[in-house]
């Protein structure tokens, strides 16, 4: 509806023309969604007992608890560095249990594979509910099942595990590209076939990548399980606290440190080794000389296609004989074109040289394959060996089945009645907590994320010195910073808030900065271009461009952290996770059938919610 | 692999006789052929978004064994949705589909999937497993003669390897077998396509704008590639294109579709400038 003279930018034409920009129903969703937070902010400081005054005094008590455990006292270490071993091995046993039962689920739960209605509700269903409840929530299960030991906290892991690879490998079978998909389907292939052939060498790279970051979660996660019995070093920080032992802590804590970061190191290597192995420049197959190659071939005046070979070695071009007559241009409309056609088809396989007899029929070798194959071998060996040191055998397995469906008989019917206002307001400090932790965090790791992300440092040292906290900072889990945070400033809440803030920075900080990486980057350099400060190009550049991004991971750390904030308690960090472990302690397992059901309702019906803002916002 | 097999058509005997020219409903394309008709569509309408967008309203086709068809028409004209109704990839709202005899939306899965094999199809997109090797993509077009899932091309057996080899020969691609697929241009990743569709060994071949996403050079060649290989094997072709020129010296018939229906109908002997420009006039004014 072009009215006369009308601006193009907006649709009324009396008013003069826009200084500011229009309410756009976008716009308006961000404002919302801003003062939305910042009200959530003040609540729930309010509720977990945080203020500012407050934070700067925990930094006094933090330096107070560092000088209790300083110096590090080292005789026990041989214990120690045995418990580490049995962590890793619980973690390389876990995480590739949970690789191969979640195959089937995820399969089942992508839309695009699915069998049938009742299949992917049903496997959905699984995956929520083996990630809702918290790992160490299930040690705490199976620790009670089966008996301290790496075992349970096998288990545990693996169970958990289920439910993010599941869905994550869902998701990458949904985002696979469908065309190959629908043209395999146009050919006849079944449905198998189409998962084997189609999907599965697009997603391999994503699932093995996802499975690497499930490693790294899993080796933070194992040294906590501990706690509840559940084998490996964090058995021995509890038994060294206990003891009220504080240098022994300094020590047991710098090696859980080492082990996480060395995983987390190999793993990243491994993932950029994966990574690489995409990129084409890095391609065994000498691509930057095919590449350039059919370069030349497009260019007008050269007519063939095939003036490279070689294929016998893969060593790039060489001169391999005559043009193929295919490519020659006929005389449009040349009437005599189907014989010549005909011709080049024969006239093809002759000019090339390929010899049915003994072509090559297999890939030719390249270090990228020998590589592949090679690191799959050692990670499935790797594997057995894991499961032989843990004991996850198949009759461990179904003994342990046994003895879970025991206690799994315990818990039923569950127990909402008992202390129900104590619970109702335990859910409602763990909500707070988690709140207040994503706000503060945000603010926090925001800072970090740009500096860590390589397109936009302004200094090398400063990428490098940002990545490195991140690092570190990852290097320590939330829960054993809860832990720490207690003894610094005493039981309740604000020790899970603070745990919790100081852990986006490696969490929500890193994913951040990597989000921030991957942004397009001419926006930037046409800031540069106008000769814009650093400054201005970060919050002209960048931060608009990420701002989607960055609201997208604060709902994403809200969703982690109200799950992470469920099993504080169990280190006395304030929520509902005092009054879980509680209950398994007493053997009041239908207590805590009941709480673990709120808390599922409670993180189903969040991820529900955060799901739905998510689609509203971006 | 048998070509041509005489099938009834269920179709036929309602309608018309066997040898008949082209049905009353289109502008009477004279068909030279006496054979059972490939394929035969009648009355076909597709509607999307709950009846909103009719993408094909009321179609009538034939298309005979070893005749090579070119479909024009603009972007949405129903082009790709009568391909895609043909192989079973969309299920029409109503009317009747012959392939082969058989009714492609009327199947069970396993004989829809017996079907399809017979109906090579080339994509626009070229949907090509972009991380896999050339060989890889093509020796894919026999999954459906071969039972059970197939990873990597050590998965097949060195006789079909062989024939896959073949087949990239005749596209000209045989030294780039063991290449990664996403590092081909774009005209030769069609070709690859095409290589993969030969490979299955069908009957019928449907081509879904093969060249739309090239530029000339390459749609030359992948046409050529396309045509000529399709020529020796003597395959039933239907082919949408933009350019009609790409096609000359190798189509038997053009038909132009407009807005969901058939405007044109020809051979190519019998095809002159205006009728093919007509075919492209604005949509919205019928006839």
């Amino acid at each position: 509806m072009a009215t006369p003279s009308g601006p193009l930018t907006t649709g009324t034409s009396a008013t003069p023309p826009r200084l500011r920009p229009p309410w756009t129903l976008q716009r308006m969703r961000f404002a919302v969604l801003g003062l939305v937070a910042f009200g959530l902010l003040v609540v729930s400081m309010h509720q977990t007992g945080v203020s500012p005054a407050r934070l700067f005094a925990s930094i006094d008590d933090l330096i107070g608890l560092f000088q209790r455990m300083w110096p590090p006292v080292y005789f026990e270490w041989r214990r120690y560095l045995d418990a580490l071993v049995v962590t890793f091995f619980m973690v390389v046993a876990a995480t590739g249990l949970a690789i191969v039962l979640s195959i089937p689920f995820a399969v089942l739960s992508a839309r695009n594979t699915t069998t049938g209605r009742i299949a992917y509700s049903v496997s959905r269903g699984i995956i929520v509910f083996t990630r809702a409840v918290p790992d160490i929530v299930w040690a705490l299960v199976f620790v009670r099942a089966i008996g301290i030991g790496p075992l349970a906290g096998v288990l545990a892991m693996g169970l958990n595990s289920i439910g993010m690879l599941g869905k994550l490998y869902a998701d990458a079978i949904e985002e696979a590209p469908q065309g190959p998909i629908e043209a395999m389907r146009a050919g006849g292939a079944s449905r198998i076939q189409v998962l084997v052939t189609g999907i599965l060498p697009q997603v391999i790279p994503t699932w093995v990548s996802l499975s690497l970051y499930r490693v790294d979660i899993n080796v933070r996660t194992s040294v906590i399980l501990g706690f509840v019995g559940a084998g490996g070093i964090g058995f021995e920080l509890q038994r060294v606290l206990g003891q009220l032992v504080y240098p022994r802590a300094l020590t047991i804590v710098f090696m859980m440190f080492l082990l996480i970061a060395s995983v987390e190191q190999i793993s990243a290597f491994a993932r950029k080794a994966i990574i690489s192995g995409e990129v084409t420049d890095e391609n065994p197959f000498k691509l930057r000389a095919r590449v350039r190659a059919y370069r030349d071939e497009r260019k007008p005046g050269s007519a063939s296609a095939t003036d490279e070979g070689g294929v016998e070695d893969g060593q790039g071009p060489a001169v391999a004989g005559p043009a193929t007559t295919v490519m020659d241009p006929p005389a449009p409309g040349d009437t005599t074109s189907r014989t010549i056609a005909s011709a080049p088809a024969a006239g093809t396989l002759g000019a090339l040289s390929i010899d049915p007899g003994d072509g090559p029929l297999r890939p030719p070798r390249s270090t990228l394959r020998r590589k592949k194959s090679s690191s799959a071998i050692i990670a499935v060996v790797l594997f057995f060996v894991s499961c032989w040191v843990v004991g996850l055998t198949p009759q461990g397995l179904a003994s342990s089945l046994v003895a879970v469906g025991q206690v799994g008989a315990g818990m039923f019917p569950p127990d909402f009645v008992t202390n129900w206002e104590g619970v109702l307001e335990m859910l409602l400090e763990t909500f707070w907590i988690a709140v207040a932790a994503t706000v503060m965090g945000m603010i926090l790791s925001l800072p970090f994320a740009i500096l860590a992300a390589r397109n936009v440092a302004p200094s090398r040292f400063a990428y490098r010195a940002s990545r490195f906290a991140m690092l570190v900072e990852r290097g320590i889990p939330e829960l054993i910073l809860a832990v720490l945070f207690v003894v610094a400033v005493g039981l309740g809440p604000f020790a899970g808030v603070l745990a919790l803030t100081v852990g986006a920075i490696g969490f929500s900080g890193k994913l951040m900065a990597d989000a921030i990486e991957n942004l397009p980057s001419p926006g930037i350099e046409g800031l540069t271009s106008v000769g814009a400060s650093w400054t201005q190009r970060v919050f002209t550049g960048v931060l608009p461009q990420a701002m989607p991004l960055i609201v997208g991971i604060g709902i994403y750390t809200l969703d982690v952290y109200i799950r992470a904030a469920t099993i504080l308690g169990i280190v006395g960090a304030g929520g509902i996770g005092g009054i879980l472990n509680s209950t398994v302690q007493t053997h009041a397992y239908d207590r805590t059938l009941a709480i673990v059901l709120l808390i599922f309702v409670a993180v189903y019906g969040f991820e529900r919610l955060s799901g739905w803002l998510r689609q509203q916002l971006l | 692999m048998k070509r041509q097999s005489p099938s009834k058509d269920l179709l036929r005997s309602r309608d018309q006789q066997p040898g008949s020219s082209g049905d009353p409903g289109t502008s009477g394309a004279p068909v030279s052929r006496g054979e059972t008709p490939s394929v035969e569509v009648r009355e076909l309408v597709k509607r999307f978004d709950r009846g909103r967008v009719t993408a094909l309203g009321g179609v009538d086709l034939a298309v005979h064994p070893g005749e090579l068809l070119v479909l024009v028409g603009l972007s949405g004209s129903g082009k790709s949705t009568l391909l895609r109704t043909l192989n079973g990839l969309e299920t029409p709202t109503s009317g009747q589909i012959s392939v082969f005899g058989q009714d492609p939306s009327a199947l069970g899965r396993r004989d829809l999937r017996r079907l399809r094999h017979r109906i090579g199809f080339v994509f626009q997109q070229f949907n090509l497993v972009g991380r896999v090797t050339a060989l890889e993509n093509v020796l894919s077009g026999a999954l459906g003669r071969l039972k059970g899932p197939r990873y990597g091309v050590l998965t097949y057996r060195p006789q079909m390897r062989r024939e896959a080899l073949e087949q990239l020969g005749r596209v000209g691609l045989a030294e780039k077998s063991f290449q990664r697929t996403d590092t081909l241009s774009g005209g030769q990743q069609q070709r690859v396509a095409i290589a993969r569709m030969l490979f299955q060994k069908p009957e019928l071949v449907l081509a879904d704008e093969p060249v739309a996403s090239l530029d000339p050079e390459s749609s030359r060649q992948v046409m050529e590639v396309l045509f000529a290989c399709c020529a020796e094997d003597n395959l039933t072709v239907v082919c949408s294109l933009h350019q009609v020129d790409l096609a000359l010296g190798w189509a038997d018939r053009v038909v132009g579709m407009r807005a969901g229906k058939i405007v044109l109908d020809r051979p190519v002997d019998q095809l002159d400038d205006a009728s093919t420009r007509a075919v492209y006039e604005a949509p919205g004014e019928e006839q």
